[in-house]
């Protein structure tokens, strides 16, 4: 009986073992680096750049109970705005049409009344509702001063307007977002100043990240009297954290985000400034092993 | 187009019905269905006698349309007059043809007030209802009703002589229509009203041959062209094209008799249709010429209500609050009215006057401060949009409540009526007519002077009151109904206040609650009535995020032989053929949407987005979407153009294609937009902030295209 209970303990240990020397491997070497086999180092760079693309989304929409009609209101809400950005007679400007949808129906009454605190709306027909999204691309903005942009993207903006178009979430969109906990529309900007060449841009950040990387682990093994071998694993770093979504009572569908307005990562930003590009990795290098001494040493 | 003859159009029809009747002795059908058959059928003939794309449109509206939804009623006859009509019924299908017309006397001697309810959303008055009924009876049944009252007709008949001529013969017409002298009279009687130039009525005396009197011995190419001939003298073209193409197709050879000279039908409606091309052209000038908007920015002068602009406020002028003392946007209507000399204005029962140059006050009946120091108290019945205010020749007239008694519920407003050029009081139904509360604007007419309004105590009713434009004595009070939901008690929504349209001698009543109603003008005798979508507004006080929606106001307008309306609350542009009536429209448009205008081609409509539809094809055209504007705004319509004051500016729209063509901003960029007023002096814009003057001598009439 002793015999069998202690050949089931070394059974339990060797698991144990086992388990313990899996998870040691499974772990990512950025939460535990010092457990590595060679030099773990860090290598960071980062590059501004302006914008020389800006972009502009209008959302064109037509709506009525008849599809026809919705056809003909979308149609006509498309054309109007072409016709008056033809008329600024722009050299830079393109224009890219996307995401065209057919919806039906409208929110039923009970949806409605839940959303609103369980007020009592006023019935409505069910729309048909035709809409797509006018990307406008002004490019080589870069050497444009900061001051003639804005001027220029006002011109753009008061063309949209005055055809009726609606820049950014309507009011009724806006209040439901904040309900729900979605923010105020900063993500869903209709302006953004995108760096269109950030993967050349890119390239260079890595190459310097690299270089980062190497002399770290150099200055590292140099000071440790060791010989630094070939890097073994490389990491990208995110660059940006994520968002996490925290509970509140008062907001029941997730806390209002806040939009810092630069996407390092896509090279936008809802903000003229110069946006950076940011690479951060983590290299793990090996160390040569020195060879045996010869009779010559 | 069929080819099949008219007359034999209708008996087909006629004998569909019979075959109904006889061919199902045990269903007894419903009364609406009877009436739905009798009343349908001859509506239906005139169709399929006019064109068959009418016929397709007919019965894609008025057959196929479900009763509406409405929040207003109109008075209904009497279960007596039900009961006639089941008896009829019953009667006529065991052909006991005495009983059956002694039946009919009962529903005839009850015409005084009331309508029959069509049980498609058309109402009809028992006369009508009756000569639908011998209409549509059989041939037995025609026969039989001449044995029985051919003596009656006949001796009206042989007395129509001298003053006695258009009494006698319009009692054949409505009573006795389908006599043996029932076509010839509504033939005479035709004659009679073209000679004096009404054509309306010339034209229904006429068409009630084609469609009651199908086997009547007139020659039928004679009345078509008698009918074509009314039409294109009243500029009713889309209808008589119908008769045109069914001249040419079925009477072409045939000859009449035109002012003692006789040629053939073809050549005859084509001379008319020659005569309608340059018609045409003629009426287009009927609408004011194009303007050019102001090249500068720099107005003649500027009033706004608030003398310190709140910073924290800026676009709210007045501080109006609702139930629960929270601020009220001010996104309601601004009353203004402007002529050559002057700009008036009537804020919340305060009136004032401008020089339409200067913009020196003229006169007031109050102080603006005032009015803020009172709007600072509980508020919640104001009823903004039932202010108004008309400069018609030398006067102003107002309906405003008093200023001082504005928590005093439920309001009662009142008509006032000042010399525009000293603002001294003329006269007011304050005094004379202290138990109405009035409705909606004044529509002066000739000397008289048409107003809604309802009694004091009771808010549900909606009557219709005459006045004599010179002293305001009441001539006349027709009640046209009542509204489903007391209008005192709409706190968040615009109240339903009629809207009126003269032409001739009928008047049109839109409710703007569900129901359009012709009355005759002098008698104040109902025509008919049609019920339209119209949700109720929804009552109560609301603290959560209750959204009222926005509603725009129009009043009917006659195009094409029809009469169109959009009711306040409706989806559903109605199109109505007067004669009969028949619905020639009922399309769903968006609810924010009003009617602008009409023009040869199209009709006009505003709202959230300014639109063109066909009159033809009834297919939108159009639609231009223009930046936000008060719900309030109504687009001002020239011979090519539409001018609408938004939020952005005055925004100039191309009629044909509805390019937006230029925007004029001015310097009421603050404000929501609002009315615009085109003077020879001035354009002046009304907003929610301020009344502004351009000045005119960039307004010069432009070239037309």
């Amino acid at each position: 009986m002793k015999r069998r209970f202690a050949f089931r303990s070394l059974w339990i240990l060797g698991f144990a073992w086992l388990a313990w020397s899996a998870e040691c491997q499974a772990q990512p070497a950025g939460s535990k680096p010092a457990t590595s086999d060679g030099i773990s180092v860090y290598g960071v760079a980062e590059l501004t750049a302006r914008p020389n693309v800006v972009e502009i989304d209008f959302r064109v929409t037509g709506k009525a109970e008849l599809t026809a009609d919705a056809l003909v209101k979308y149609r006509d809400a498309k054309k109007r705005v072409l016709e008056s950005l033809d008329k600024l007679k722009s050299k830079n400007i393109s224009i890219e049409e996307h995401g065209l949808t057919i919806s039906a129906g409208s929110m039923d009454l009970q949806q409605q009344q839940r959303i609103l605190n369980g007020q009592q709306q006023a019935p409505a027909k069910p729309q048909i509702e035709v809409s797509s999204t006018m990307r406008i691309k002004l490019k080589e903005v870069r050497d444009i001063a900061p001051e003639e942009l804005i001027k220029t993207v006002g011109k753009l903006l008061d063309v949209a307007q005055d055809s009726g178009i609606l820049i950014g979430p309507n009011q009724a969109d806006l209040l439901r977002n904040m309900r729900m906990g979605l923010g105020q529309g900063g993500s869903s900007a209709p302006v953004k100043f995108v760096v269109a060449d950030a993967a050349e841009i890119r390239e260079k950040v890595y190459e310097q990240a690299v270089a980062d990387a190497r002399d770290r682990a150099k200055r590292l093994a140099k000071l440790h009297q060791v010989r630094l071998g070939p890097a073994v694993s490389i990491q990208e770093v995110p660059s940006t954290t994520s968002r996490q979504a925290a509970y509140s009572p008062y907001y029941p569908f997730g806390l209002p985000q806040q939009d810092d307005g630069d996407d390092g990562e896509s090279g936008t930003s809802t903000m003229l400034s110069e946006i950076s590009l940011k690479v951060k990795l983590l290299v793990r290098f090996a160390i040569e092993t020195p060879p045996p001494a010869t009779a010559q040493q | 187009m069929s080819s099949t003859s008219p007359a034999r159009q209708e008996n087909g029809c006629h004998a569909h019905a019979r075959g109904r009747l006889r061919g199902n002795p045990v269903k007894v059908p419903l009364l609406a269905a009877w009436l739905s058959i009798c009343l349908s059928v001859p509506a239906r003939a005139v169709d399929v006698v006019f064109s068959t794309g009418t016929l397709i449109a007919e019965t894609s509206t008025a057959s196929t349309r479900t009763k509406p939804t409405t929040s207003f009623s109109l008075p209904t006859q009497s279960a007596e007059v039900k009961d006639a009509l089941e008896e009829f019924q019953r009667l006529v299908k065991h052909q006991a043809w005495e009983k059956a017309f002694k039946a009919l006397d009962t529903i005839t001697s009850k015409t005084a007030s009331g309508y029959i309810d069509r049980s498609d959303g058309v109402l009809v008055p028992s006369r009508m209802l009756v000569r639908n009924l011998l209409g549509a009876l059989p041939t037995a049944g025609k026969n039989a009703y001449r044995v029985f009252y051919d003596s009656q007709a006949t001796a009206l008949w042989e007395k129509a002589v001298g003053k006695t001529e258009v009494p006698n013969l319009s009692q054949i017409v409505n009573d006795h229509l389908i006599s043996s002298v029932g076509d010839r009279a509504a033939d005479r009687l035709g004659d009679i009203y073209f000679e004096q130039g009404d054509l309306d009525q010339a034209i229904t005396a006429w068409r009630s041959i084609i469609t009651y009197c199908p086997e009547s011995k007139l020659p039928k190419a004679q009345i078509f062209i008698k009918l074509a001939t009314g039409l294109a003298r009243s500029g009713r073209w889309a209808e008589f094209r119908d008769i045109e193409r069914t001249v040419r197709e079925r009477y072409a050879g045939e000859g009449v008799e035109l002012g003692g000279r006789r040629i053939t039908a073809a050549e005859e409606i084509a001379r008319l249709a020659a005569t309608g091309q340059s018609a045409e052209v003629a009426t287009a000038p009927a609408l004011p010429a194009d303007l050019d908007l102001p090249s500068e920015d720099d107005p003649l002068w500027q009033f706004r209500y608030q003398s310190k602009v709140d910073p924290l406020n800026p676009q709210q002028a007045f501080a109006l609050v609702d139930i629960y003392g929270r601020p009220r946007a001010n996104n309601f209507p601004i009353p203004a009215a402007a002529d050559d000399k002057r700009v008036c204005v009537n804020l919340f029962g305060y009136e004032m006057a401008f020089d339409i140059v200067t913009g020196k006050l003229l006169w007031r009946t109050g102080k603006l401060h005032q009015l803020q120091n009172l709007q600072q108290m509980r508020q919640n019945q104001i009823s903004p949009e039932r202010y108004s205010i008309a400069l018609v020749g030398d006067r102003v007239w107002s309906v405003l409540r008093d200023p001082e008694q504005l928590n005093q519920n439920p309001a009662t407003f009142a008509l006032t009526v000042r010399n525009a050029a000293t603002g001294k009081e003329i006269f007011s139904s304050r005094k004379s007519l202290s138990t109405w509360s009035i409705l909606g604007p004044p529509y002066p007419v000739g000397n008289v002077v048409y107003l809604g309004a309802n009694r004091s105590n009771q808010n549900r009713e909606l009557a219709v009151l005459v006045l004599n434009a010179s002293d305001g004595k009441l001539l006349r009070t027709v009640t046209i109904g009542t509204h489903q939901v007391d209008q005192s008690q709409v706190y968040h929504e615009r109240t339903a206040l009629p809207s009126f349209l003269a032409y001739r001698d009928r008047l049109y009543v839109d409710t703007h609650a569900g129901a359009l109603v012709s009355m005759q003008s002098q008698s104040g005798t109902f025509d008919w009535g049609v019920l339209y979508d119209s949700p109720p507004p929804q009552t109560g006080y609301y603290y959560n995020d209750y959204q009222p929606p926005p509603q725009s106001v129009s009043a009917p307008v006659l195009a094409a032989g029809l009469l169109f309306c959009k009711g306040m609350r409706s989806s559903r542009l109605l199109g109505v053929q007067p004669d009969g009536p028949s619905l020639a429209w009922d399309r769903p448009v968006s609810q924010t949407a009003m009617i602008v205008g009409v023009d040869q081609d199209h009709l006009y409509m505003g709202g959230e987005e300014l639109a063109a539809y066909s009159l033809q094809t009834q297919e939108l055209v159009w639609s231009t979407r223009l930046p936000q504007s008060a719900g309030w705004s109504v687009p001002l319509m020239t011979r090519n153009r539409l001018f609408q004051f938004t939020s952005r500016g005055i925004c100039e729209v191309d009629k044909a294609t509805g390019a937006l063509v230029r925007v004029f901003r001015g310097i009421d960029l603050d404000s929501f937009g609002g009315s615009l007023l085109i003077t020879p002096q001035a354009l002046v814009t009304v907003s929610n902030l301020a009344i502004t003057a351009y000045p005119s001598n960039s307004l010069s009439p432009k070239q037309t295209n």
